[in-house]
């Protein structure tokens, strides 16, 4: 297993080092990302420039949330990205040699191209979950600080399991990019934001169909000690347990779409 | 079972979509499936050289990519060294090299001798035989002029040398080739035959290769396969279908002065231009010394040359008339 990791960790490299010969366009794209990222967060002090309060969520709980769910949506972004090229390597063929080798397919597509851009979103989501935690008090227990790492993590992973469940959707369509983007990229979007504002319908939608709910909104009524309209309890503490359902589910999925690979022609 | 590779009743089928006629013909498309590889069963011994052969589109790549686990079959069963390829990939990939001619296996932007370190880990390939079969092969395929070159500058045939020594680093028990001399000229795929023919008289490798080159089948193949729309028309040796259907040879003589066509028993006079004339004979029917002797005993010989019929004549004529 740990052999396997290293494998892994010598083609992403080897890529990485692929990627750095071109070194201008290397640190551009980070500086970038940086900068464009933080016109996302403009919104949210236009949004407070009006209102007091959203849903009954200060600025510094908004940004908790902002924070949070850019990390490790960036996080997401950098590690699963090579997936946007997926419809390439399904049209081109580029498939036939990946599943040639004696490795996991998912990993060797992820391999393909390491997102470091996302570096520079993640340094901006990192400076606004850094703002957030200046203004507001949280009563750090031993298990609030349990739920906030295992909500950094698990927000982590079932981001990546979003992201191979909705792209494996290339393997039937040929290209999914829109269908995906829609829901990682908007995802993103409405995990910046505390979920009851949103419509009961999309609200479901989020919460148990596409577990979008457990990436920051339950484990943050926790960890900020928020009353909620919506959900029991019991799902603040749930996240780690939804996060390993979307990768069992993600690799079923991935397994069953890659039975339906049809290659190219010769 | 010493079979290596094992098919029953093998099909593979793909839904098309072709727009359709009709109100909305943008819209509205039909429905059809169209099986690329329809009823193969075969079976390959351990340390065979099978050339498998077909026009465009007959389903000899998807073949191929069923025994080697890319393609899932429809129907059938496939076994490869008692594994099943789909479900089994992983550890079959370990036991198997495969090389596509059309596209590289190699990593575009790297080192040649980087792609092989890679490929070092990801076989796990001890360091002994790693190095041992490097040496072998940079030898014999004369790789070292562009180890240290990316892929990407590589020439058709320098990558193809690079693909093939990739493949076997991990000295896989079946070599499967997709076209493996398409597209290089007649030096490169000179030398491309004699390594693969090395490798299996020397290391006892399984061959399995498709190709349109019938050069490659002559050369190589003592077993041959013909499949034709997804079904296998001939399997079997090529002497026995050059008999078969073994075509015409032709003589080509050059007179010193023009003359009327030459007749001889059972030969035809397919041409003639000005002192140069095209005799069509068998040579089951007539020896090419025979024939040269009778026409110099008739006519004054400038210069000759005869062609044998070629083998891609024959399977031409296979695919026409059907065995």
């Amino acid at each position: 297993m740990a052999s396997r990791a290293a494998i892994y960790g010598r083609l992403a490299g080897s890529r990485l080092r692929a990627q750095y010969q071109y070194r201008f366009s290397f640190v551009l794209q980070i500086v970038g990302a940086f900068a464009l990222s933080f016109l996302d967060f403009i919104e949210v002090l236009v949004i407070f420039h009006h209102l007091p309060a959203l849903g009954g969520w200060s600025l510094g709980e908004v940004a908790f949330l902002y924070g949070s769910s850019y990390v490790v949506f960036r996080f997401a972004d950098m590690t699963m990205g090579a997936l946007d090229r997926l419809p390439v390597l399904i049209r081109m063929g580029t498939l036939d040699q990946v599943l040639t080798r004696p490795l996991g397919s998912l990993w060797q597509v992820l391999t393909t191209d390491i997102g470091v851009r996302h570096v520079g979103g993640m340094v901006q989501g990192g400076i606004v979950f850094w703002f957030a935690l200046t203004r507001v008090h949280i009563h750090w227990t031993a298990l609030r600080v349990a739920v906030f790492v295992s909500m950094l993590i698990g927000g982590a992973v079932i981001f990546c399991a979003i992201w191979v469940a909705t792209n494996a959707i290339a393997f039937w369509t040929m290209d999914a990019r829109e269908v995906a983007n829609s829901v990682t990229y908007g995802g993103n979007y409405l995990t910046n934001y505390p979920l009851h504002i949103f419509g009961v319908w999309l609200r479901r939608l989020l919460a148990y169909v596409i577990p979008l709910a457990f990436v920051n909104y339950f484990p943050s009524l926790y960890v900020l000690d928020k009353r909620s309209p919506i959900g029991s309890p019991v799902l603040r503490f749930v996240s780690p347990l939804v996060a390993a359902g979307a990768v069992v589910a993600a690799g079923a999925i991935w397994k069953t779409a890659v039975r339906h690979y049809r290659s190219s022609g010769s | 079972m010493t079979d290596v590779v094992h098919l029953q009743d093998v099909r593979k089928t793909f839904r098309v979509y072709r727009r359709g006629g009709g109100g909305l013909p943008r819209l509205r498309r039909e429905r059809t499936t169209v099986a690329a590889v329809d009823g193969v069963s075969l079976d390959i011994e351990r340390a065979e050289m099978v050339g498998y052969v077909g026009p465009n589109g007959a389903g000899k790549s998807t073949t191929v990519k069923m025994l080697t686990g890319i393609l899932a079959p429809s129907s059938g069963d496939v076994r490869v060294l008692g594994l099943e390829p789909m479900r089994q990939r992983v550890e079959l990939a370990k036991r198997i090299g495969v090389v596509f001619g059309q596209r590289t296996q190699l990593w575009w932007d790297l080192p040649l001798s980087d792609s092989f370190e890679l490929l070092r880990h990801i076989y796990r390939i001890s360091l002994d035989r790693y190095r041992t079969n490097l040496e072998t092969f940079t030898g014999v395929l004369d790789l070292a002029p562009f180890l240290a070159t990316p892929v990407r500058q590589l020439s058709l045939g320098q990558r193809m040398r690079g693909d093939l020594a990739a493949a076997l680093l991990h000295d896989p028990e079946i070599l499967f080739l997709d076209e493996p001399t398409i597209g290089l000229d007649v030096i490169a795929k000179a030398r491309i035959r004699e390594f693969l023919a090395s490798v299996n008289a020397e290391r006892g490798t399984t061959v399995l290769l498709t190709t349109h080159d019938m050069d490659d089948i002559e050369r190589l193949c003592k077993r041959m396969l013909v499949i034709d729309h997804g079904r296998v028309i001939y399997d079997g040796d090529l002497d026995t279908i050059r008999k078969r259907f073994g075509g015409e040879s032709v003589l080509v003589v050059d007179l010193v002065d023009p003359g009327p066509p030459i007749s001889v028993d059972g030969v035809r006079v397919e041409r003639v231009d000005g002192p140069r004339q095209w005799l069509r004979f068998r040579r089951d029917k007539i020896s090419a010394a025979d024939l040269v002797a009778e026409v110099a005993s008739r006519v004054q010989l400038k210069d000759l040359a005869i062609s044998d019929p070629d083998i891609e004549d024959v399977v031409r004529r296979i695919y026409e008339e059907g065995v």
